[in-house]
């Protein structure tokens, strides 16, 4: 992390942000465009939805690598869950699903999860 | 719980199949890379067309297969239940690795985060409550 400058930090964090941002808006329009039980599935390669979202993970891939050029992997990897909370909050205020304490519990052990994986990866 | 999981269930098991072709996708691309990167040396810049077709283009379709898998499993359940399932595929990339790969030790700490993340992940999928 030696020769960062201030500047580069806050440009990190915002590109960190925006990409987890994006992700999470990827996996939403996937949603949208994914008929609920007994649809056609065949509907989804049809749908905008479903380009728009593949093109936004592959925006926040792109992003992701850039990332993994200036910082260890060992960092990029458990910021990376910073998405499942964005998930939460898109979820909550565009799909009407309810934030429990069950799930923030859950995603509380996952990134845990995460940060230990790349912890020994490291 | 049972009912979250009965109701989450066909999304949960797409998406966990979707997570391991994400996995199966990323370790195509890195020995494509790791050939190609080895081609170039050898040969100078001419990377392996047997390389591009064996391992870079089938993790592409890998990959695509995934998201396709990923957005019908989407269909049967909460977003917030299920996109979190996603981080199964660090499990399956390391489980993978430790089967194929096997250049790398993997250390205890790791294997625990591994058992961690699969908690979180049973937590969550048994979570949905509408």
């Amino acid at each position: 992390m030696t020769g960062l400058s201030t500047i580069d930090i806050v440009i990190i964090i915002a590109i960190l942000l925006t990409e987890t941002f994006l992700s999470s808006l990827a996996s939403y329009f996937l949603k949208k465009s994914s008929p609920a039980d007994g649809g056609n599935k065949l509907k989804i390669l049809l749908s905008p939805f479903f380009y728009l979202g593949g093109v936004l993970y592959v925006i926040a891939a792109a992003s992701n690598i850039y990332l993994l050029q200036k910082l260890p992997y060992a960092i990029v990897l458990p910021l990376g869950s910073i998405t499942y909370i964005w998930t939460m909050f898109l979820s909550n205020r565009l799909l009407g699903e309810k934030i429990t304490f069950r799930k923030i519990l859950g995603m509380c052990i996952i990134i845990v999860g995460v940060v230990l994986v790349a912890l020994g990866k490291n | 719980m049972l009912e979250s999981l009965k109701r989450n269930g066909k999304g949960i098991i797409l998406l966990l199949i979707s997570a391991f072709s994400l996995a199966l996708g990323q370790l195509l691309w890195k020995w494509g890379m790791k050939d190609l990167e080895l081609a170039a040396e050898i040969a100078r810049g001419i990377p392996g067309i047997w390389t591009v077709f064996l391992h870079v283009l089938p993790g592409f379709a890998v990959y695509a297969i995934g998201a396709v898998v990923m957005t019908i499993g989407l269909g049967y359940g909460e977003l917030s239940v299920l996109q979190p399932i996603n981080s199964m595929s660090y499990v399956f990339a390391l489980i993978l690795s430790a089967i194929f790969v096997r250049d790398e030790v993997i250390s205890p700490i790791t294997i625990v985060g591994v058992f961690v993340v699969v908690a979180g992940v049973i937590v969550i999928g048994g979570s949905s409550k509408k």
